[in-house]
């Protein structure tokens, strides 16, 4: 018997260690469809409530692109959703509204986030980020403004995005500042266009370097060319805009996907903690 | 382009010389050890070259212990997506396991389990930024499944082989680099 308790407890030791986050509460979630002129799409968009969300108060609303993808299991609205409860708590601060944009598709994907036409492979595709700019300015945001009980200031906003997810993130703060104060860039693909955030930053730095802003930089161990261009962005946010708080976080033995998770967790703890 | 002519310049060899030898016994004999060098390609990182080399002892007729040796590096240094980069990959992985196979005269194909560790290597590198170059340096528990085939009766044989790393990116079965490898082997018996 003794023996027998020997062999299960390692067992059993493994499968408490693997517990999973608590599942989200799908009462919370809203989906609505929103057409766009500008791009010519329409987007599925989720709405996460935070919960006793009631009138009286304003909530300050998240942003995030590829808000339907599948994170191991999980939808990253949920994931997004779940931790802004978590850090909300933890820090003792009201909750935010997480306004998650839908994927269509990869062609779509590629034409919104993009700023430019890529020069590598897939070569040619992309360049409708002005477009996506103007959807989420001029269509969606007043649209939530409209419809729930929101902060309607650039402070009270935050954006979100994942790789090319990343790149209209660093798209937003270099050339669209007003819209959104709040930038949570994960393992951003600034290598897209041959550099061309990286160009959008020199360029619009005179004008956009007063700004007071959060920028929070992160991405995995194992992605190197990110890196390397995480890294710079970090330096240039640190030496070039002294009113921006920012963090850079590298998950430690992790790549692209595999570091998203860890990466979404760290960045909505970073931007409770310095709200 | 190269890395394909170099597997079928490997494979020709590795069938002429099979096909050129005398009789040995099976591969299902206990004590029976073997050595199989190797050279492939990866599934997510095309640009890594894998080259290996497999030392497999029996224990008995369907069990082994194997040693398992890849070295990958970069075949070329321009990532077709990220033109804008330049990067450079190494990674030497050995390890240790246990095997079962069947199939004793004309081919044998087994599984083993492998347990090891990895020395991983990168240098990214982008022109006219703060920190121009980023080396990674890193050694790492490796964990990893080797399905392994061997074909041929005689002395030389043909094998090939798929290597499937389940650590160190366990969260992300994207982000495996499985490796595709073909090559020869002798039975040392």
């Amino acid at each position: 018997m003794k023996k027998r308790i020997c062999w299960f407890l390692p067992l059993i030791i493994f499968l408490a260690s693997c517990k999973k986050d608590e599942p989200f509460d799908a009462t919370l979630i809203e989906k609505i469809m929103v057409q766009s002129i500008y791009t010519g799409s329409t987007y599925p968009v989720y709405i996460v409530l935070p919960e006793n969300y009631s009138a009286g108060n304003k909530y300050e609303t998240l942003y995030s692109l590829d808000g339907d993808d599948d994170l191991n299991g999980i939808k990253i609205y949920e994931q997004i959703g779940w931790a802004c409860k978590q850090a909300s708590k933890a820090k003792n601060k009201q909750n935010v509204i997480v306004i998650a944009i839908g994927s269509l598709g990869q062609d779509e994907r590629f034409r919104d986030y993009s700023p430019v036409p890529n020069l590598g492979k897939p070569t040619g595709v992309g360049g409708g980020s002005e477009n996506y700019a103007k959807f989420i300015t001029s269509e969606l945001i007043p649209k939530i403004q409209q419809e729930y009980l929101v902060d309607t200031s650039s402070a009270g906003r935050i954006i979100v995005g994942h790789s090319l997810g990343g790149t209209f993130t660093g798209f937003m703060f270099t050339k669209h500042p007003d819209v959104f104060a709040n930038y949570l860039t994960l393992s951003p693909a600034f290598y897209w266009g041959d550099g061309t955030i990286l160009e959008y930053e020199n360029e619009n730095r005179a004008k956009n370097s007063s700004r007071k802003s959060l920028v929070y930089v992160s991405c995995g161990e194992f992605e190197e060319g990110i890196r390397i261009l995480a890294k710079e962005w970090q330096y240039r946010l640190k030496t070039y805009y002294p009113n921006c708080t920012t963090d850079f976080h590298m998950v430690s033995t992790a790549g692209h996907i595999s570091s998203a998770k860890e990466s979404i967790n760290k960045s909505i703890n970073f931007y409770f903690s310095n709200k | 382009m190269k890395s394909l002519i170099a597997i079928i310049l490997l494979m020709s060899s590795s069938i002429s010389t099979v096909l050129s030898q005398d009789a040995v016994p099976s591969y299902a004999l206990p004590k029976t050890r073997s050595a199989e060098l190797k050279i492939g390609a990866g599934k997510l990182q095309p640009q890594l070259l894998a080259f290996d080399f497999n030392y497999q002892k029996n224990l008995t007729k369907h069990f082994s212990l194997i040693s398992f040796s890849q070295i990958d590096i970069s075949a070329w240094d321009r990532n077709p997506y990220k033109i804008y980069l330049v990067t450079n990959y190494f990674f030497f992985i050995q390890s240790f396991g246990i095997g079962a196979s069947v199939g004793a005269k004309r081919f044998n194909t087994g599984l083993s389990l492998l347990a090891g560790g990895r020395f991983y290597h990168s240098k990214a590198m982008v022109n006219e930024i703060h920190e121009p170059e980023l080396v990674t340096n890193r050694i790492l528990p490796e964990l990893g499944l080797l399905y392994n085939l061997k074909i041929g009766k005689q002395k030389y044989y043909f094998s090939t082989q798929i290597y499937l790393p389940l650590s160190p990116f366990s969260a992300a079965s994207i982000e495996k680099n499985i490796t595709l490898s073909v090559g020869i082997g002798y039975k040392i018996k």
